[in-house]
């Protein structure tokens, strides 16, 4: 499983890496979005997703029964969609508004 | 009494929160009395460390590794001291910009989340609270940024946007593995088990990734080309405040996660981040020089004095820590003042651009005077705080025999001169330019309060800088043994 998740993340990245190359904005946005996921489910694959048993403490336990997946990192991605989710959607507003700025409009916005 | 040391963060939060329930012109007197307060906070808080250490709060009465906790020691208090003063310094030439372009009715709220951003940052102990911090002073500073939303405002957030959020992306995944590896986020825990696992190659790419994401924040070389195509677009007021403390963030976390959780890894992230050092500093003051409007020469400016600062940890000894934090303050009080010397010159001018303005020394001499004394302290000159910081530098490379650095350092001041003297030569010297708007004395007292207050910071702190090299070397010294900063924490403990 763990390892599924880390080819999944590297090709997702690699994926990211290449949108964000590129000139066009909305190209970028999608990098932008692609990025966040790979890093989302970076973070996930720490629980030690292989184990995939909820960390419930049996009546009569003091701690769940191992092996278990790790809470924490599940809560701290929760977290962190969250964020990004924020992020991604003001990007993508500010790179909207931005418009199909081509390659002359640019530089003439620099100029000035 | 503990919670003195999270209450510059409380204060922030709560002016925010209360900014956004009031009307346009309720929220003037909040901005400044919030920064106001906000300032006295965190004077209050310096002088507490000043006298008493390190000391440490636990967020709800949760010990450390369940809860969060918050630590000040002498860097962190300095470092929120800074804070305090330039969101103090900047709040006048914001609320006056902000009567003339009235658009942004959120820009106070977002003004006091910034700061709470940036001193959430300096104070926390915990990896993943670090990362909220920066999101909260990003998000705040992109709608700082954007503010007009002209075209050319937001091509230059695009290119603010897209950088930041890259970086902390990368931290996010950097704290993520951190877990992984270490099982904990409590920063001084985390160094412990990193050192009781030894080496490996799984901990140099994490600490890898954290200095990534942080050169990134704070703009080194060869990541630092979004930095002066950015702030360019601010207005100067929050430029001021940009390059005061959102590079310094990025300096202080990279300081700090680098001294408390990978100190074995500087041995070979030491070298790299010389030579980091040497191509920001030699870059940005040449980017500097090529530059011909008084707000884009100085942020190409902010980029080469953070590769001083970087030279600090790179070297890694006492006295380079000293000169880090000596130099951050001296740093981004200069600088804020020269960007708000710039801001009154667009007020009084309606341009910044140093072919058009000329002979300022005649039309405002109280302005080029205040200028002169920041620029002359930005390019190291007795008896201003800049010439003890840079003296620090030197003495640190000196010290680590770094010959090259201490070269570059040096010849690296000797052009920061020259470009100042092109802004004095063009813009403050020559013809009167005839540009000049005329203002009430009040506008005219308001606008250069601030640069003033500044200017004589620079002024005081190269006069008395015995005592403020001393506050460095300690803080220099919490940081290469962190038994006190660990042992606040565990004495805190409720």
């Amino acid at each position: 499983m763990s390892d599924w998740l880390g080819i999944g993340v590297g090709v997702l990245a690699a994926c990211a890496t290449y949108l964000l190359l590129c000139k066009n904005p909305s190209r970028r946005a999608v990098g932008i979005i692609l990025f966040g996921i790979a890093i989302n489910l970076l973070v996930f694959a720490m629980t030690g997703a292989e184990h995939s048993r909820a960390p419930l403490v049996a009546p009569g336990q003091e701690v769940p029964r191992a092996p278990f997946t790790d809470p924490l990192p599940q809560a701290l991605v929760l977290t962190a969609i969250v964020i990004g989710f924020a992020l991604q959607a003001f990007a993508l507003v500010l790179i909207t508004l931005t418009g199909p700025v081509d390659d002359a409009e640019q530089e003439a916005g620099e100029e000035q | 009494m503990s919670v003195l040391v999270i209450s510059p963060l409380l204060v922030a939060l709560l002016a925010g929160t209360v900014a956004l329930l009031f009307n346009q012109r309720a929220q003037k007197s909040i901005f400044f009395g919030g920064a106001f307060i906000h300032f006295v906070v965190c004077v209050a808080l310096f002088l507490w460390i000043f006298r008493d250490g390190v000391q440490a709060y636990h967020l709800g009465g949760w010990a450390a590794p369940l809860g969060i906790a918050f630590a000040a020691d002498s860097f962190s208090a300095v470092l929120v001291l800074l804070t305090g003063l330039l969101g103090l310094a900047v709040a006048p030439q914001a609320i006056q910009s902000r009567s003339k372009e009235p658009s942004n009715a959120a820009t106070p709220s977002l003004f006091f989340f910034l700061l709470a951003g940036v001193d959430a940052a300096f104070l926390t102990t915990d990896l993943f609270h670090l990362y909220v911090a920066f999101e909260l002073l990003l998000f705040s500073s992109f709608v700082l940024l954007v503010g007009k939303a002209g075209s050319k405002e937001r091509v230059a957030s695009v290119r603010y946007l897209l950088p930041s959020v890259l970086s902390s992306m990368l931290l996010l995944a950097a704290v993520g593995l951190t877990y992984g590896i270490t099982g904990t986020l409590f920063m001084p825990e985390v160094g412990i088990r990193i050192s009781e696992l030894g080496p490996s190659t799984a901990i140099s790419a994490v600490a890898g990734l954290f200095a990534l994401a942080f050169s990134l924040k704070a703009a080194l070389f060869p990541v630092f080309a979004w930095l002066p195509a950015s702030y360019l677009a601010a207005n100067s007021a929050m430029a001021a405040l940009f390059s005061g403390l959102l590079t310094k963030v990025g300096v202080y976390a990279l300081v700090r996660v680098f001294t408390l959780i990978f100190p074995e890894e500087m041995s070979w992230l030491g070298p790299l981040m010389l030579f980091v050092a040497a191509a920001t500093m030699i870059v940005g003051v040449l980017g500097a020089l090529a530059q011909w409007e008084m707000q884009r020469l100085l942020t190409f400016h902010v980029v080469s004095q953070v590769g001083y600062l970087i030279v600090g940890f790179a070297l890694g000894t006492a006295t380079a820590l000293a000169s880090l934090v000596f130099y951050i303050f001296h740093n981004s009080v200069a600088k804020a003042c020269l960007l708000l010397a710039t801001g009154v010159v667009r007020v009084r001018y309606g341009t910044d651009r140093l072919r058009d303005l000329g002979g300022i020394v005649k039309s405002d001499p109280w302005l080029a005077g205040l200028f002169l004394v920041a620029a002359l302290a930005l390019a190291g000159i007795p008896p201003l705080s800049g010439f003890w910081a840079k003296l620090l530098v030197l003495q640190a490379s000196l010290e680590s025999e770094a010959w090259i650095i201490l070269a570059v350092a040096a010849s690296v001041g000797i052009l920061t001169l020259t470009s100042m003297a092109k802004i004095w030569t063009t813009a403050f010297w020559g013809e009167e330019s005839g540009l000049k708007r005329e203002s009430s004395l009040a506008s005219r007292f308001i606008e250069l309060a601030p640069v003033a207050l500044l200017a004589l910071i620079t002024i005081l702190l190269g006069c008395f800088a015995a005592p403020a090299i001393d506050i460095s070397l300690r803080a220099a010294s919490e940081l290469l043994d962190p038994t006190a900063y660990i042992d606040a924490l565990r004495r805190s403990i409720p």
